[in-house]
C-alpha cells in the first residue's frame, strides 16, 4: 500500500512537470518578429497652420526615417518607427480627438503638438489613456504644471522664452551700446501671448525694468494691427517685446515700418522665426530678433540642415528640430525600455538623460526631464535676420554675428 | 486466504492503538493552538482595526488639513487683496496690474482673477491663459459665486477641469469691502487645486492607502492621480460607505472605519474626514490587505505552528504510543504464539514494573497452567488410548479364544488349544489348565503351554483344592486371584519349570454355577494383570468354561447316545436271534424260473461275509464259470443273513457301482425285515395286551377272591393255552 501510494506521488508529479513543460518552454520558444513601434503624430496639418504644421511633421519624419534606415530600434530586435499622423486643424477639440483616435489605434506615444492650445487637451487625452505624449512644441506653462506623468516637452516653457527676452534685453548695453529701460508688451491675447507676457512681466519686474505698455491683440484673422502698434510707440519704449504668431508678426512689421519706429523689436519665436516672415517682408523684416530654438548655424547644426534641406528643400527651423529632437528622445527610451509597454515606455521617459551629441542635437548641454515632464535644460538664443539669415547672435556661444542695431 | 498467526497479528494501521495515540495527540494539539491561536488573532483583529482606524484617521486629518489649508491660504490672499482699501478706488488699469501682480505672484495658485462691481459686471479680468480685451468682459451677476459674494460670504465652488488649462479648479468668490464696510464689488477667481494633489500624494496611507475627494453631492473630486482624477471626475461616489455616509452626515457626522471594496477593486477599511471651510471630504482608503497584514500573517503563522504543531505531536504520539504499545504488541505476539499451540513461546516484558509488566507475569503463568494441563492431558489420553487399544485387543484375543472354544467340542483337543491360543494372544509367558477330579479333591493340570507344560503334565501336576496355591484357593472361591509380583504372593507356589514368571493370576473357569476348574496365566513381566487385563481374562476364562462344559456336555449325551443305540441294536439282534431259532434256516433262492428253498445252500464265501459284516467276492469254480458276490444284511449293525447273486461266468466281473447298488438293495432289504419282524413283533405284543385286558377284565369281573381266582386259572389256561395253571396264596407266617 504504502509503496504504491509513493509511486503514484512520484508518477502524477512527473506526469504534471511533463504536462507543464512544453506549456512553460512554447512561451520562451521563438522570439517575436519585431514588431513595428506606432507613434502618432499630431500637428496642424490643415488649415492656417498647415505649413507650419508640415515644418513640424517633417522633423518628425526624418529623424524617424534615419533610425529605421540604421536598423530601427535594436533593443527591440531592429523595430522600425511606424507613423501615424493626425490633423488637428489647429483646433483643441479635434486636436483631443484625434489624439484619441491614435492612441486607440495602437500608438504607443503620441509626438505633437505644435499649438499650446491644442496641446493642452491631447496631453490630457493621453494622460487619460496613460499614453506616454512627447511634445516637440507648444510652450504653455501650464503643459507641464498640471501634475501630469505621462507629458514630457523637450522645448522650453513659455517662462523661458519671456525670461530669455528679457535677458536679452538686459545684455543689450553691453552688446550693443544700447540700454533698455523702458519696455513695450505687444502680444497675441492666446495662452502663448498670454503666458509668454506674464513671464516676460515677472522677468521684467525681477529686473527692474519698466513695462510702459501692454498692448493685447486677436491674432486670429488680424488685418491690420497698426493701432496696436501706435498704443505701444505712444508709450515710447526702448524696446519691444512681442509675441505672435505669422500673420501678426507681419502686420506688426509692417505697422512699426509705417510708423517709422526703429527700436529694437524682440519676438519670442513666434511668427518671425518663419520662413515666410522673410518672404514676405524682404527688407522689412531685416534686423528682427528673435528668440530661437534652433539654429543652422549652431554646432552641429549644418548637417542636420543639410540632410533636412535635401529631403525637404527648406531649412530646418527650431520647430522641425525639436520635432526630430523628439523622435531621437523616443529612440533612446524605446532602446532603454525594450519595451513598447507604455508604462514602461513612460518610466524610460522620465529618466532620459542625453548630452549634447548625435542623439541630443539641441543648443543645450544636456536634454533632461524635470518631474513635472519639462526639459529643465531647454534653452533658447537670439538671433537676428541679417541679410534673410536667422544669425544667431546671443548668446556669446552660439553666437555668429554681432547685433545690429537700426540707427 | 490463509489466516496465519502473522496475519492476525497484523493490526491494520488504522486500528492500530500508535495511529489512534498519535491522531489523538496531534487533535489535542491542534485543538490546543487553534483555540489559542483563534484568540490570539481575534485579540490582534481588534488592535489592529483600532489601530488601523487611527492610522487612517489621522491619514485623512492630514490631507484634510492640507486641503483646508490650501484652500484657506488662496482665500486669505484674496481676502488680503480684496482688504486693500483702496481697491475699490482704484482706475481700472491700476486694478488690472494689481490682479496681475496677484496672478504672477500666485501663479501656480490662480490661474484666473477677476473683480466685478457690485452689480455682477466684470471691471477687470487676467488670465494665465489668456489676455481679455475690453470686449470680452461682461456680466456674471447670475453666478452663485457673485450672488454669494456679494452678500457679504466667501464662495468656495465645487471643483471643476478648467477649460483653459485642465487644471483641477475651484471658485472661489469674496466681497470688496469698502471703507465703511459696504461690499462695492467681488472679487472672484479660479484657484487651481491640481498642485494640492501632488501634496496630497506626499501623505502614505500606509503602503497601499489613498485619498480621494469628494464633495457633498457625492461626486468624485480628485484623487493623486491626474490619470484617475480624468477618468472619474465628476462620478458619483455614493456606493463608497464613507461617501454615503457623509452625505448623510455632512461635515459633523460621526468618523467610522467601514469595509467595503473601494475605489481600486480592493477590499478596503475606509472613513471619510471631512474638509474644514469646504463641502467637501476627504476619503482615506487602506486596502484591508495591508491593514491587517499583521493579522494575515499571524494567520499564516497559525496556520504554519498548526501544520507544525499536527507533525510534531503525531510524530511524538506515534513515537510515544509505539513505546507503549510495542510491549503490548510484543505480548500480543506471545499470547497469539500461544495461541497457535506453541506453549513454550516465550513471554516478554516479565520483569518491567507497570501493569503491561503485570499482565506479562500473569500471562505467563497462565501459560505455565496451561502448559502443565496440556501435557497432563496428552498424558492421560495416551494412557486411555493405550487401555482402549489393549482393551480392545484382549476383547479380540478372548473373542478369538472364545470362538475357538466354542467350535471345538472334544474335551482333549479343545484344552490343549485353548491354552496355546490364550497365551499366544494374550502374550503370556504361560498358560496352564486344571480341572477338578472326580473326587473333588485335587485340580488336576490337563494342559500346560510350551516345555514347562508337557513336563508337568507329564510328571501329573496337581494341586490340592483349598490348599495354599493360587489355584487351590481360586476354585475354592470361584474368584479371580492375582499377584501381581510373583514372590510376593504367599498363596503363590512357585514352580521349578517356569523361572521367569514376574506375574501371575489364576481365573476360575465357572459355568452353571459350578467351578470346572481354573486357568494360571503367568507373564514375564512385572505387574502385567492389571483390572483391564483381568476382566479380558475372565470373560475369556468364562468362554472356557462354558465350552469346557459344553464339550462336557456333549461328551455325555454322546455317551448316552451310543449306550441308546447300542442297547436297541442289542435288542433287534436278540429278536433276530428268536425268530431264526424259530425259523432256523430261512433261504430263499432265486434263478431264471422260480423262487425255491435254498436251506441247503451255504457256501465259504457267504460265511465269510457273515463273519466280517463285508461284501465278499467269490471266484471259486464249483459253481461253474460264475462270479458270485456275498452282500451281508444288516439290521441295526447286526449281520442277520447274507445276500449271494452271481453272474453268468461269461459276465464282466462286479462293478463298483453293481456292488453298491447291491449293497444299498440289501440295505434296503435290512431295513425291510426290520420292519417286517417289527410288525410281527408288534402284533404279537397285541395280541398279548388283549389277552392281558380280557384276561385282567375276566379276572375283576368278581370281587369275590375266590372266584377272582377260580377265573384266574381258567382264563390263564384258556387264554394262554398252557396246560396246567395253578394260583396258591400264602401268607409269611409258614
Amino acid at each position: 500500500m504504502q509503496m504504491s501510494n509513493k509511486f503514484y506521488h512520484v508518477a502524477a508529479l512527473i506526469i504534471v512537470v511533463v504536462l507543464l513543460f512544453p506549456a512553460g518552454c512554447t512561451g520562451n520558444t521563438k522570439p517575436k518578429p519585431a514588431e513595428n513601434v506606432k507613434v502618432g503624430v499630431l500637428f496642424p496639418l490643415s488649415g492656417d497652420l498647415a505649413s507650419t504644421g508640415a515644418d513640424n511633421k517633417n522633423g518628425v519624419v526624418l529623424a524617424a526615417d534615419e533610425i529605421n534606415a540604421a536598423g530601427g530600434i535594436k533593443a527591440l530586435g531592429g523595430a522600425k518607427l511606424e507613423l501615424t499622423f493626425g490633423d488637428t486643424q489647429g483646433n483643441p477639440d479635434v486636436g483631443a480627438q484625434e489624439a484619441e483616435r491614435l492612441i486607440k489605434e495602437g500608438s504607443v506615444v503620441l509626438i505633437g503638438a505644435y499649438q499650446s492650445s491644442v496641446t493642452k487637451p491631447a496631453t490630457q487625452v493621453a494622460e487619460q489613456f496613460k499614453t506616454p505624449f512627447i511634445v516637440n512644441m507648444g510652450i504653455a506653462d501650464v503643459i507641464t504644471e498640471r501634475g501630469f506623468q505621462y507629458t514630457f516637452r523637450v522645448c522650453p516653457k513659455a517662462q523661458f522664452y519671456g525670461r530669455d527676452q528679457v535677458h536679452f534685453l538686459t545684455k543689450l548695453a553691453d552688446l550693443a551700446g544700447y540700454p533698455v529701460k523702458r519696455v513695450a508688451l505687444l502680444h497675441e491675447n492666446t495662452d502663448f501671448g498670454t503666458s509668454t507676457a506674464l513671464a516676460q512681466k515677472k522677468a521684467l519686474q525681477e529686473s527692474g525694468l519698466e513695462i510702459v505698455a501692454e498692448v493685447s491683440y486677436v491674432a486670429e484673422g488680424a488685418t491690420d494691427l497698426s493701432s496696436e502698434v501706435n498704443q505701444v510707440l505712444a508709450a515710447k519704449p526702448d524696446a519691444i517685446l512681442e509675441v505672435t504668431y505669422l500673420n501678426d508678426s507681419i502686420l506688426i512689421a509692417q505697422s512699426l515700418a509705417k510708423a517709422g519706429a526703429n527700436l529694437p523689436l524682440v519676438d519670442a519665436a513666434g511668427g518671425t522665426v518663419a520662413p515666410e516672415y522673410v518672404e514676405k517682408l524682404g527688407a522689412l523684416a531685416e534686423d528682427t530678433l528673435t528668440l530661437s530654438e534652433y539654429s543652422k548655424y549652431a554646432a552641429g547644426g549644418k548637417e542636420l540642415n543639410d540632410r533636412f534641406k535635401a529631403r525637404f528643400g527648406a531649412d530646418i527651423t527650431g520647430n522641425s528640430a525639436y520635432a526630430y529632437q523628439a523622435v531621437l528622445v523616443l529612440k533612446d527610451a524605446l532602446e532603454r525600455a525594450g519595451s513598447v509597454d507604455k508604462e514602461k515606455l513612460r518610466k524610460a521617459l522620465a529618466t532620459t538623460d542625453l548630452s549634447r551629441g548625435s542623439q541630443m542635437i539641441l543648443p543645450s548641454e544636456r536634454l533632461h526631464f524635470d518631474a513635472q515632464g519639462q526639459n529643465e535644460y531647454a534653452s533658447l538664443f537670439v538671433v537676428q535676420i541679417q541679410d534673410k539669415e536667422q544669425v544667431p547672435v546671443w548668446p556669446a556661444e552660439f553666437a555668429s554675428a554681432k547685433v545690429r542695431l537700426k540707427k | 486466504m490463509n489466516e496465519g498467526p502473522s496475519s492476525q497479528a497484523h493490526v491494520p494501521w488504522r486500528q492500530s492503538l500508535a495511529t489512534r495515540l498519535g491522531l489523538t495527540s496531534v487533535l489535542i494539539v491542534v485543538a490546543a493552538l487553534v483555540a489559542v491561536g483563534v484568540g490570539l488573532i481575534w485579540i490582534a483583529l481588534q488592535a489592529q482595526q483600532e489601530s488601523a482606524f487611527q492610522s487612517q484617521k489621522k491619514s485623512g486629518d492630514k490631507v484634510a488639513l492640507l486641503i483646508s489649508n490650501y484652500v484657506q491660504g488662496a482665500v486669505g490672499d484674496l481676502q488680503l487683496f480684496g482688504s486693500i482699501e483702496s481697491l475699490a478706488t482704484m482706475p481700472p488699469a491700476e486694478k488690472k496690474a494689481a490682479l496681475e501682480n496677484l496672478l504672477i505672484q500666485r501663479q501656480s495658485l490662480f490661474s484666473q482673477l477677476a473683480v466685478l462691481d457690485k452689480n455682477g459686471v466684470e471691471e477687470v479680468k487676467v488670465s494665465q491663459f489668456h489676455t481679455f480685451l475690453p470686449g470680452d468682459l461682461g456680466s456674471r451677476a447670475n453666478e452663485d459665486a457673485f450672488v454669494k459674494a456679494v452678500s457679504g460670504q466667501t464662495y468656495i465652488g465645487t471643483v471643476y477641469v478648467s477649460r483653459d488649462s485642465g487644471l483641477l479648479s475651484i471658485q472661489v468668490a469674496l466681497p470688496i469691502n469698502a471703507r465703511g464696510g459696504q461690499v462695492v464689488g467681488v472679487l472672484t477667481s479660479e484657484v487651481n487645486v491640481s498642485r494640492l494633489w501632488q501634496e496630497v500624494s506626499q501623505i502614505q496611507v500606509g503602503q497601499t492607502g489613498y485619498a480621494y475627494l469628494v464633495d457633498v453631492n457625492g461626486r468624485f473630486v480628485a484623487y493623486h492621480e491626474p490619470t484617475e482624477v480624468l477618468q472619474r471626475y465628476g462620478e458619483d461616489m455614493r456606493r463608497m460607505p464613507p461617501v454615503a455616509e457623509f452625505m448623510a452626515n455632512g461635515p459633523e457626522g460621526m468618523q467610522q472605519g467601514r469595509e467595503y471594496v473601494g475605489l481600486t477593486g480592493e477590499r478596503v477599511i475606509g472613513l471619510y474626514v471631512p474638509i474644514q471651510g469646504t463641502d467637501w471630504a476627504v476619503v482615506v482608503e487602506w486596502p484591508v490587505r495591508e491593514a491587517y497584514a499583521s493579522v494575515t500573517r499571524m494567520q499564516w503563522y497559525l496556520v504554519g505552528l498548526t501544520l507544525l504543531g499536527m507533525v510534531v505531536a503525531g510524530g511524538l504520539g506515534y513515537l510515544m504510543s509505539r513505546h507503549l504499545s510495542r510491549p503490548v504488541r510484543a505480548l500480543t505476539m506471545s499470547a497469539q504464539r500461544i495461541g497457535a499451540g506453541d506453549l513454550d513461546a516465550e513471554v516478554v516484558e516479565v520483569r518491567r514494573q507497570d501493569e503491561i509488566g503485570v499482565l506479562a507475569r500473569a500471562f505467563r503463568q497462565m501459560q505455565g497452567e496451561l502448559k502443565v494441563l496440556y501435557s497432563s492431558l496428552e498424558q492421560q489420553v495416551s494412557e486411555r488410548t493405550a487401555d482402549l487399544q489393549r482393551r480392545s485387543s484382549y476383547l479380540l484375543a478372548s473373542a478369538e479364544v472364545g470362538r475357538a472354544a466354542t467350535s471345538i467340542l472334544e474335551m482333549d483337543r479343545l484344552i490343549g488349544q485353548v491354552v496355546e491360543l490364550i497365551r499366544e494372544r494374550f502374550k503370556l509367558y504361560y498358560v496352564g489348565l486344571f480341572l477338578v477330579d472326580e473326587s473333588g479333591q485335587w485340580a488336576m493340570l490337563r494342559a500346560g503351554t510350551g516345555e514347562a507344560g508337557r513336563a508337568m503334565l507329564a510328571r501329573g501336576h496337581r494341586l490340592g483344592i483349598g490348599s495354599g496355591s493360587m489355584i487351590g484357593w481360586c476354585i475354592t472361591h470361584a474368584e479371580a486371584r492375582v499377584a501381581l509380583e510373583a514372590g510376593k504372593d504367599a498363596v503363590r507356589l512357585a514352580t521349578a519349570e517356569l523361572p521367569d514368571t514376574r506375574s501371575e493370576a489364576a481365573l476360575p473357569l465357572r459355568s452353571r454355577g459350578r467351578v470346572l476348574g481354573a486357568l494360571t496365566v503367568q507373564s514375564d513381566r512385572p505387574a502385567a494383570f492389571d483390572e483391564i487385563a483381568m476382566a479380558a481374562l475372565q470373560t475369556m476364562a468364562d468362554q472356557v468354561a462354558v465350552a469346557l462344559d459344553n464339550a462336557h456336555l456333549f461328551a455325555e449325551s454322546q455317551a448316552a447316545l451310543e449306550a441308546a443305540r447300542r442297547a436297541y441294536g442289542e435288542l433287534s439282534r436278540e429278536a433276530w436271534g428268536e425268530l431264526l431259532r424259530v425259523w432256523p434256516d430261512l433261504a430263499y433262492r432265486s434263478d431264471e424260473h422260480s423262487v425255491s428253498d435254498a436251506r441247503d445252500i451255504w457256501r465259504p464265501e457267504m460265511e465269510e461275509a457273515l463273519q466280517t459284516g463285508k461284501t465278499v467276492h467269490g471266484n471259486d469254480e464249483h459253481a461253474g464259470a460264475k462270479l458270485s458276490l456275498a452282500v451281508p444284511v444288516r439290521v441295526r449293525g447286526n449281520v442277520i443273513g447274507v445276500l449271494e447273486t452271481y453272474k453268468p461266468g461269461e459276465a464282466d466281473d462286479w462293478t463298483p457301482e453293481e456292488v453298491a447298488l447291491m449293497e444299498t438293495l440289501t440295505e434296503q432289504l435290512g431295513m425291510a425285515l426290520e420292519s417286517a419282524r417289527l410288525y410281527q413283533d408288534t402284533q404279537r405284543r397285541a395280541m398279548q395286551e388283549r389277552l392281558i385286558g380280557e384276561v385282567t377284565s375276566r379276572m375283576r369281573e368278581s370281587l369275590d377272591v375266590d372266584r377272582v381266582l377260580q377265573t384266574a386259572v381258567r382264563e390263564f389256561g384258556e387264554k394262554l393255552g398252557v396246560a396246567e395253571v395253578k394260583i396258591r396264596l400264602t401268607s409269611d407266617d409258614h
